[in-house]
């Protein structure tokens, strides 16, 4: 049979307590961060995991600002290209009247000057701006890309060279989409060159001529709204990753809180019942080492 | 015929040796809290009889006892169990050491908090991102400086903080070293007494005994010292075959400090391969390294706290040569391999993005952000066209931001990944270490239980042996009265 003496039965007590004070920590530990570890030793693979998929969340959150930065970028253009539409229209409008034989040349002239008003409305257009950056020169976006002459020769109207490259933003791993159109896809200088020539034929009163302008106007417009498409479908595309972006948040969150998180009402019931444990051997110590024979002896 | 005053001196003897073993109860009470302490015990023997002669025949019914004497005071102890709980010692004394400052250099990394190197890194590499998806604005290149400089001040921090803990175990080595010195020395004096007084075959140098297995207990959690003892019951200590206590002989160990190198292969010119010929260079790091001798032989320390501050020494080097320095010169190589490839916003070649100061260290803490850089960012190579014009390229600035992803930069992984890697490595050691301690407690808790059972006092015995001599010397003092009675008898009633 073991003998027990009081030195045995205190380092029993206190070791029970020790071990007992160590796992109520640690469940205070968690309650009140809500995670189940702060330091990676607490539990290395998990606490891994999890710094892994912070990672992928703040990936996630960076590509969706770069796609919202993206959408803006895109109206803006969306925009611009819609009131050159707009703009070509009002043209069109004055060639089919100035098309008209009875008009004298007085009022040709008259319409002239104003073919002459909506050309500079559209080079100002194609020198328009977002964020103080042009939006039609690629990417030398503090130069402007066009300048305000009288020319039938499209280069005329460029200053200096038009940059293609366009500008982009990076939505995923590898994964660019372009946020701006060349001004040279739009065909502007050409578009410019042309409306001179038609003010040129209406000063002229060449009814031929005029008549062959509106084609040319009309394919503009056609080119033009085809850009405005490939806009549209880029400003979609970007719209769908956001989407995607915030699902794939909403699912990482959710593996990450599955990883670090604690489940807080298990975690406040084994508090509760370690703490009865706690209070149980306090009794049972309290009682075990108090009395010894010399209480009974006389 | 019996002696007429015999009986007196039965009853004396009687009542001296009930004396000397509640003496030694009332010492095993007041000693019961004393952790060192071991009960003791009072052997009490008959003493010799003796034949009586007769007048009949050649003797009488016999033998006649004498009474009573303490043979021995003996120490309740379990030599067995001191021997296993001192081996479980040694490793105790490793593991529990090892985890402390292993947790402590993992709280200097502090990945799960928001100053580990990753997130530094993440901030970075997000910076360039930024610039990367910007119009190439200086708001954009100044956050990249900005977080460089974060992520260089960082690596200082951490390179500088880890050879420093290293320093800090060093010294705490040659503390553990001076307290071995000190006990071995407490351990031969010891010794020398305890011969002394066990050289008459009667006397027990219980008290001693105890005092000398408490500094034997506290020496075999800092070495790994084997223990035998001899026939004059002195405690021999060797460590690794060489002696360290030697009877009354104690042998100091001396710190014989080295050193060990370590060399690493640099990209100097950030090429990304390793060429002699174009620049690169041998980096030999140069650490300092204990040894030990006694006398002049060397001896090697293998468990015990002593072992654990080496060993995790020798991590701290691992870590930071092969780890820690290794990944600081990839980013380098890999950064500034691509900002020299693209060109700034003036139209001209990216310079170096990270440079090491002038010491000729390529470590960490020698990492610099190029002041060039610092002073303009817009020297920051962030596109790959030459024409100063095209303010809005910032492809090359994409391409950095990009590293973060790319595989194969560091052990065929990404930075981030490796990075984790050796963090989640540093953890489960820390999990391993920590489940040794654990166990080594139980095993050294288990066996001092043992010990308390053979060894420890336990009150109510002492009280039942304390009645159990109070009522032996009352009895004795009885036989003394009734003998005191007869001789009255004897003496005034027949006159």
């Amino acid at each position: 049979m073991t003998r027990i003496n009081n030195n045995m039965i205190i380092m029993n007590f206190l070791e029970n307590h020790k071990r007992s004070k160590n796992r109520q920590s640690e469940y205070l530990a968690q309650l009140t961060n809500f995670k189940k570890f702060d330091q990676i030793s607490d539990s290395s693979l998990e606490a891994i995991k999890s710094l892994k998929l912070g990672t992928v969340i703040t990936f996630n959150d960076s590509y969706t600002e770069k796609a919202e930065d993206g959408i803006s970028w895109l109206s803006v253009t969306d925009q611009a290209l819609s009131d050159v539409v707009k703009t070509l229209r009002k043209v069109r409008d004055l060639t089919v009247q100035g098309a008209n034989d009875p008009l004298s040349q007085e009022e040709r002239e008259k319409i002239a000057g104003q073919v002459a008003e909506l050309r500079k409305h559209l080079i100002d257009l194609g020198n328009a701006k977002y964020a103080d950056n042009y939006l039609f020169n690629g990417t030398k976006t503090k130069t402007e890309p066009y300048i305000e002459v009288n020319s039938a020769l499209p280069a005329d109207y460029i200053n200096g060279t038009l940059s293609t490259e366009l500008l982009k933003r990076e939505v995923g791993e590898n994964i660019t989409v372009e946020i701006s159109v060349s001004g040279q896809t739009i065909g502007f200088s050409q578009l410019f060159a042309d409306l001179y020539n038609l003010e040129t034929e209406l000063i002229s009163n060449n009814t031929a001529g005029i008549g062959a302008a509106l084609t040319t106007i009309d394919q503009h417009v056609e080119n033009i709204l085809g850009v405005q498409a490939g806009v549209g479908s880029n400003h979609n595309r970007l719209e769908l990753v956001i989407d995607r972006l915030s699902a794939n948040k909403i699912s990482y969150t959710e593996i990450l809180a599955k990883t670090e998180g604690i489940d807080v009402a298990e975690t406040i019931t084994n508090l509760k019942s370690e703490e009865a444990l706690y209070r149980a051997a306090l009794a049972v110590g309290a009682r075990i080492m108090q009395p010894t024979l010399i209480d009974f002896l006389n | 015929m019996r002696s007429t005053f015999g009986g007196i001196e039965i009853g004396k003897r009687g009542l001296m040796t009930q004396q000397r073993a509640l003496d030694v109860t009332g010492h095993n009470v007041a000693n019961a809290n004393n952790k060192n302490y071991s009960r003791q015990r009072v052997i009490q023997s008959a003493t010799p009889p003796y034949t009586m002669p007769s007048i009949t025949n050649g003797s009488e019914a016999g033998q006649v006892g004498t009474g009573v004497y303490v043979r021995q005071i003996m120490r309740m102890r379990d030599l067995f169990i001191d021997k296993r709980l001192r081996y479980e010692n040694h490793a105790l004394g490793e593991w529990s050491i090892k985890k402390d400052n292993l947790i402590e250099l993992e709280a200097i990394f502090n990945e799960l908090g928001s100053g580990g190197l990753t997130a530094s890194l993440n901030k970075f590499w997000d910076s360039f991102a930024d610039l990367g998806n910007s119009e190439g604005e200086l708001a954009y290149r100044q956050a990249v400086i900005n977080n460089a400089l974060a992520l260089t001040d960082q690596l200082h921090y951490i390179d500088q903080t880890m050879v420093e803990l290293r320093d800090n175990l060093g010294s705490e080595i040659e503390g553990k070293l001076a307290k071995v010195n000190d006990l071995t020395q407490q351990i031969a004096d010891l010794n020398k007494l305890i011969s002394t007084i066990e050289s008459d075959v009667s006397k027990q140098a219980n008290d001693l005994k105890d005092e000398r297995d408490a500094l034997l207990d506290q020496l075999t959690k800092i070495v790994d010292v084997s223990i035998s003892f001899d026939d004059r019951s002195r405690a021999n200590i060797s460590l690794n075959g060489i002696g360290l206590v030697q009877g009354d002989m104690a042998h100091q160990i001396r710190i014989e400090m080295g050193s060990q190198t370590r060399t690493v292969e640099v990209d100097v010119n950030d090429d990304l391969t390793y060429d002699p010929i174009s620049g690169d260079q041998e980096y030999t790091y140069i650490f300092d390294q204990y040894s030990f001798k006694v006398g002049n032989n060397s001896v090697e320390i293998n468990s015990g706290e002593i072992r654990g501050l080496l060993d995790v020494r020798d991590e701290i080097i691992d870590l930071k040569v092969n780890r820690f320095d290794q990944i600081v010169r990839t980013i380098k190589n890999e950064v500034n391999n691509l900002h020299k490839s693209g060109y700034d916003k003036n139209g001209n070649t990216g310079i170096d993005f990270f440079i090491y100061d002038s010491s000729g260290n390529y470590e960490a803490g020698n990492l610099l952000v190029n002041p060039a850089l610092v002073a303009d960012p817009n020297q920051i190579a962030a596109s790959t066209s030459s024409d100063p014009d095209d303010v809005s390229n910032v492809e090359n600035a994409l391409a950095i931001s990009r590293l973060r992803t790319k595989a194969g930069t560091i052990s065929s992984t990404t930075f981030e990944d490796f990075w984790l890697t050796q963090a989640g490595k540093l953890g489960l050691e820390i999990e391993s270490a920590e489940r040794m301690e654990v166990n080594q407690e139980v095993m050294v808790w288990q066996l001092s239980l043992k010990r308390q059972e053979v060894s420890g006092v336990s009150m109510d015995e002492e009280f039942s042996e304390m009645i159990k001599f109070q009522q032996g010397y009352n009895a004795a003092a009885k036989v003394l009265a009734k003998m005191d009675q007869m001789l009255d008898t004897l003496i005034n009633g027949i006159i």
